[in-house]
């Protein structure tokens, strides 16, 4: 018996050691969210990257919708974080069920500094990131009064250098190897923001810029579109107030 | 356009509102609509681990050659003794490479001496179970584990018990429908003298099949 029981030992150890520890978004956000909800019967899947988060910024990380027992989460999962601790909750904005009005939102620069601008829209602690262009973005909004943050920060780029070493023992000797990488790196400079609550009316569709006149300064803007027979005129912007 | 200063962050005057202003290009856009809806989404099973579903195997067993206790070894017997059997499992991933399960198996066991003509048969059920650590490589999962139970042999009408236990190892192909082969050896404690192995180790090969009894989550 004891022969077979450190077989079995063996056997086990040998098993244990079997590498290849992989990351595994789904069934790390399965696990979190069952936990989570207490929730038995979650299901995962991977998404596509949601509309309202075009990053300027270097961002790896998967789309995670996971779903159960009458709930949805969404998680944002990093393929490099430590497992167990790799997903997060996605903030990012999802169009409400019954949109009820529209809010374009864009930034107007007097220079631009950077190979991009990322803005950064928060209502309500969703966020939507775009790429800042020439073009504004149309953001379905539910009625009522809303928290709103929008920023701007010009994105630089640089080179990153680093070196790695790996060392190689044949026989006495250790041969010790150092090569020099480069990569891409990008970051965000210094930003501009502006706080505001926005109650959009039904069925109208506003205007909302950010006018950055230069790195730290900018002020907001609000305004209404009126449909005419000639086009859209532009009206004052009822329910934008400051920030409470 | 009503504007908030940035610093005072109070509401400006109304300014900048031209009254009959000219939609630019920057402005003419259509709305982006998202939403993350579980309805329209597929369910996609964990990336790495078992499919987590319970899962029926069937196997055929051969226990090759089986110098039964007792019987051959003093002897100078050429009579191939061997057991054949047949096993049916259920088995359910507990964690990502771990698994439990449990399992019956019926046994026929052919031995005896050639030289006096004494062929003979035995019958057996065991009933046990077992656990397995699994490692993923690509589409073959290599598992090992080790099995536990008891027995009830039947040698010439009588009833025999005991225990069994002991390693096993082997590897798995295929998805819903699956194809295994598994080695291992059982030691088996038999209270009775008998000829079945009994107190020593008996290796054994298996080959079978396994279905998913439920759809993979």
């Amino acid at each position: 018996m004891s022969r077979s029981l450190q077989l079995l030992v063996v056997l086990l150890l040998a098993a244990g050691c079997v590498r290849g520890e992989r990351f595994r978004p789904r069934y790390e956000a399965r696990r979190i969210v069952e936990a989570q909800l207490g929730c038995p019967e979650v299901e995962v899947s991977v998404v596509p990257r949601s509309p309202y988060r075009d990053e300027p910024l270097d961002d790896r990380r998967l789309d995670l919708v996971a779903w159960g027992c009458g709930h949805v989460a969404r998680l944002r999962c990093s393929p490099f974080g430590t497992v167990g601790g790799a997903c997060e909750a996605d903030p990012t904005y999802e169009a409400p069920e019954r949109p009820a009005a529209i809010v374009k939102v864009r930034g107007r620069y007097a220079s631009l500094h950077g190979v991009a601008q990322r803005e950064r829209i928060v209502i309500d602690g969703a966020e939507v990131v775009r790429h800042g262009g020439a073009r504004a973005i149309a953001i379905p909004v539910s009625p009522g009064p809303a928290r709103w943050e929008i920023e701007t920060h010009p994105v630089h780029q640089r080179i990153e250098h680093y070196t790695t070493r790996s060392e190689r023992r044949i026989g006495d000797r250790v041969y010790t190897r150092t090569e020099l990488h480069e990569r891409v790196v990008r970051e965000p400079g210094v930003g501009c923001g502006q706080r505001f609550t926005l109650s959009p009316a039904p069925g109208a569709i506003y205007r909302v810029a950010l006018d950055v006149q230069a790195p730290g300064h900018c002020e907001v803007y609000c305004a209404r579109e009126v449909p005419t027979g000639a086009g859209v005129q532009l009206a004052a912007c009822e329910g934008f107030g400051p920030a409470p | 356009m009503r504007a908030i200063a940035p610093l005072a962050l109070g509401l400006a005057a109304s300014l900048a509102t031209p009254a009959a202003a000219q939609v630019s290009d920057a402005w003419a856009v259509a709305p982006v609509v998202h939403r993350a809806d579980p309805d329209t989404l597929a369910p996609q099973p964990d990336e790495r681990g078992l499919d987590r579903a319970l899962r029926l195997h069937v196997r055929f067993e051969s226990h090759l050659p089986v110098e039964a206790n007792g019987i051959d070894r003093a002897e100078d017997d050429d009579l191939f003794d061997f057991g054949l059997g047949g096993r049916l499992a259920l088995e359910i991933p507990i964690a990502g490479l771990l698994s439990v399960g449990a399992e019956g198996e019926y046994t026929w066991w052919h031995y005896g001496t050639e030289i006096s003509d004494d062929e003979r048969n035995a019958t057996m059920l065991s009933f046990g179970g077992f656990a397995r650590i699994h490692a993923l490589l690509g589409a073959v999962r290599l598992f090992a584990g080790a099995h536990l139970g008891g027995l009830v042999a039947w040698e010439d009408g009588e009833a025999l018990r005991g225990f069994y236990a002991g390693p096993h190892a082997g590897m798995q192909v295929g998805g819903r429908w699956g194809y295994e082969l598994v080695v291992g050896a059982t030691l088996r404690t038999i209270r009775d003298q008998a000829a079945l192995p009994n107190g020593a180790l008996d290796p054994f090969a298996s080959m079978g099949f396994f279905v998913l009894l439920e759809d993979p989550r």
